[in-house]
């Protein structure tokens, strides 16, 4: 019992590290409609410059408040660069870019950084509980409470403020929100900052917690990070964070129970279950395929 | 339009005689004495274009965006490997298993998916190549990230391929019957079928083209392609492993298809040429190789989003 109490316990934190990658992405993806592949590739090469900075001497907080400047220097430069003049081009154009633009990324964070994984050095505490016989870290709980924070505080924004009402416009109708009045173009780049800069802080929490950063974890991120938003629906926030939950609680269980080794399976047979049956995610709004 | 449709049925037969020309060209590259690395690379060109001509019916002509060719090419050259090895099947069946086997996994993948469009389905495709990672990895029997080795060299009847020259025929014959499959296929009902099923599926159902079969059907045949050069990679390295299946790999495929033009035939081929063949020249740059390849992208989609050889129609 206590092991799969101490499942439960792994799959959660390692699910409130999707959900925290997968609301940010889901910004986007809620935003504008169109996978932004890039995401992960984003938060990995922040993360890495994250890394460079610490191992240059730079302090911790010092270097993460850098890596969250460069993770939204990126995010605005790739959408005015990759996404912007394609706006209003075929359904197929942002998505292919966006393909490119993750391989530009991988590239060069491989250049730079070299293919292997590396250690992520950090002075949060690496201690832990133990209670009624599961063992609970440090980390865990911080994971856990940042996404939670960060996706509280964002849902409040995007429902209550006036940024949010703006991105909401947008996103029911780009053309007419313009002529409303609304800059279009700097709220979408607000959007991608602070999704870019979400993905940073979730690509921190992850390297501490696994202390390791590679340069695929951009593209894993991307995957699981999209299974989570479309476990949860599509263009909810609350969705992601309980998607990324529940893919994280399932990749656990699957890999502890059924075979270990296999957590890509699971992911994928989930997500194909899920949209054969409910397309539209746990919570997401109905949305017309776009074919 | 294609240049060919504009001028009529002599361009046609032209182009034809044009087709018939590099083909013998091709032919005698290998007699003229082009160095062993160009014959060497020019396989590997002839194992991609089935792959990316598979691609090109899927996602250009069909409009599904299908991201696992390298897996069904993958499923093809384990198929091959794990016949002739461990059960000492011939050559031509062994093929035919992997064109068979990779093909109605193709079907399989299709059936499960033919609800989900655009950028659900580009990542769950993605995620289905992920899955057969992982089997091939993992599974007991698939060899592991060491693969299977001792492919024997295959024999076609009194034809014993073992020397680079003979393998450089043997794609290409690979490559010829893929063409002449695609160019059938695109002069077809079904050819027009799944272009109608692209541009508006639902008002393709209105005129009695149902979906679903379609879009199978055409990922089957896909598959069958990507089968077929699935074996010949299997006899060509004489052995299979995880790393020539990977989700780059079918990034890669799908490249070629953009940037040699979504919906053209021939931009597939090019594609599939471009892509191998100049990282394998420009040694120099290897290391920048995918990174130039996703600016190309970026690049194509602001700037002609049709690729080289497509029409224009599909930039819409």
């Amino acid at each position: 019992m206590t092991t799969l109490v101490q499942q439960i316990i792994n799959g959660l934190a390692a699910g409130a590290v999707y959900s925290l990658i997968a609301v940010g992405y889901n910004l986007v993806y809620g935003l504008l409609g169109f996978i932004n592949f890039a995401h992960g590739d984003v938060y990995m090469f922040s993360t890495f410059a994250v890394l460079a900075m610490v191992l240059g001497g730079v302090p911790f907080w010092v270097a993460v408040f850098g890596g969250l400047c460069v993770a939204a220097g990126l995010g605005i430069a790739i959408e005015r660069i990759a996404y912007r003049p394609l706006r209003r081009a075929n359904r197929m154009a942002p998505t292919v870019s966006a393909v490119g633009v993750a391989l530009v990324l991988e590239n060069a964070a491989q250049l730079i950084w070299g293919p292997e994984t590396r250690a992520f050095p950090t002075p949060l505490p690496q201690g832990l509980i133990r209670t009624h016989g599961v063992v609970l870290t440090y980390m865990q709980i911080i994971i856990f409470g940042t996404a939670a924070f960060l996706a509280l505080a964002l849902s409040l924004a995007v429902y209550f403020s006036a940024w949010g009402r703006k991105l909401r416009a947008i996103r029911d109708d780009l053309p007419t929100a313009e002529l409303m009045g609304i800059r279009v173009n700097r709220i979408v780049s607000s959007v991608y900052a602070l999704g870019s800069m979400l993905g940073l802080i979730s690509g921190v929490l992850f390297a501490a917690y696994y202390n390791s950063v590679y340069v695929t974890m951009g593209f894993t991120g991307t995957l699981n990070a999209f299974t989570a938003a479309v476990i949860g629906g599509i263009g909810s926030i609350s969705g992601s964070f309980i998607g990324g939950m529940l893919l994280g609680l399932v990749q656990a269980l699957g890999t502890g129970y059924i075979a270990s080794g296999y957590a890509n399976t699971v992911t994928f047979v989930v997500l194909i279950a899920l949209l054969l049956f409910r397309p539209n995610g746990l919570l997401g709004k109905a949305v017309i395929n776009r074919a | 339009m294609p240049l060919s449709r504009v001028l009529g049925a002599k361009v046609r037969r032209f182009a034809w005689a044009l087709a018939l020309l590099v083909a013998l060209l091709v032919c005698l590259l290998p007699v003229v004495g082009v160095s062993a690395y160009y014959i060497f690379v020019s396989t590997v060109v002839f194992l991609y274009i089935p792959l990316a001509i598979g691609q090109n019916l899927v996602t250009g002509n069909t409009g599904v965006l299908s991201m696992g060719q390298a897996a069904l090419y993958g499923v093809g050259a384990y198929v091959t490997a794990i016949l002739s090895t461990r059960y000492g099947v011939s050559a031509p069946l062994a093929l035919v298993a992997a064109v068979v086997a990779a093909g109605l996994a193709g079907v399989a993948i299709a059936l499960t998916t033919v609800k989900v469009y655009g950028d659900y389905l580009f990542i769950v495709t993605l995620g289905v190549n992920l899955i057969f990672l992982d089997i091939v990895n993992q599974a007991p029997g698939a060899g592991g990230a060491a693969g299977i080795a001792g492919v024997p060299a295959p024999s076609l009847g009194p034809l014993r391929i073992m020397t680079p020259t003979a393998f450089f025929y043997f794609g290409f014959a690979a490559v010829v019957v893929c063409i002449l499959l695609a160019v059938v296929i695109l002069r077809s009902r079904l050819g027009r079928a799944m272009e109608a099923v692209r541009d508006d599926a639902l008002v393709a159902g209105t005129l009695g083209l149902r979906e679903m079969p379609i879009k199978v059907g055409v990922s089957g045949i896909a598959g069958a392609m990507a089968g077929l050069s699935g074996g010949v990679l299997a006899y060509f390295l004489t052995f299979v492993g995880p790393q020539d299946f990977t989700t780059t790999a079918s990034l890669l495929i799908f490249e070629m298809v953009i940037i040699g033009g979504l919906g053209s035939l021939w931009g597939s081929v090019l594609g599939a040429v471009l892509l191998i063949a100049i990282p394998e020249v420009l040694r120099s740059v290897e290391a920048y190789s995918i990174g130039i390849g996703g600016a190309a992208i970026v690049v194509m989609m602001i700037f002609r989003p049709q690729g080289i050889m497509g029409a224009r129609s599909i930039a819409r």
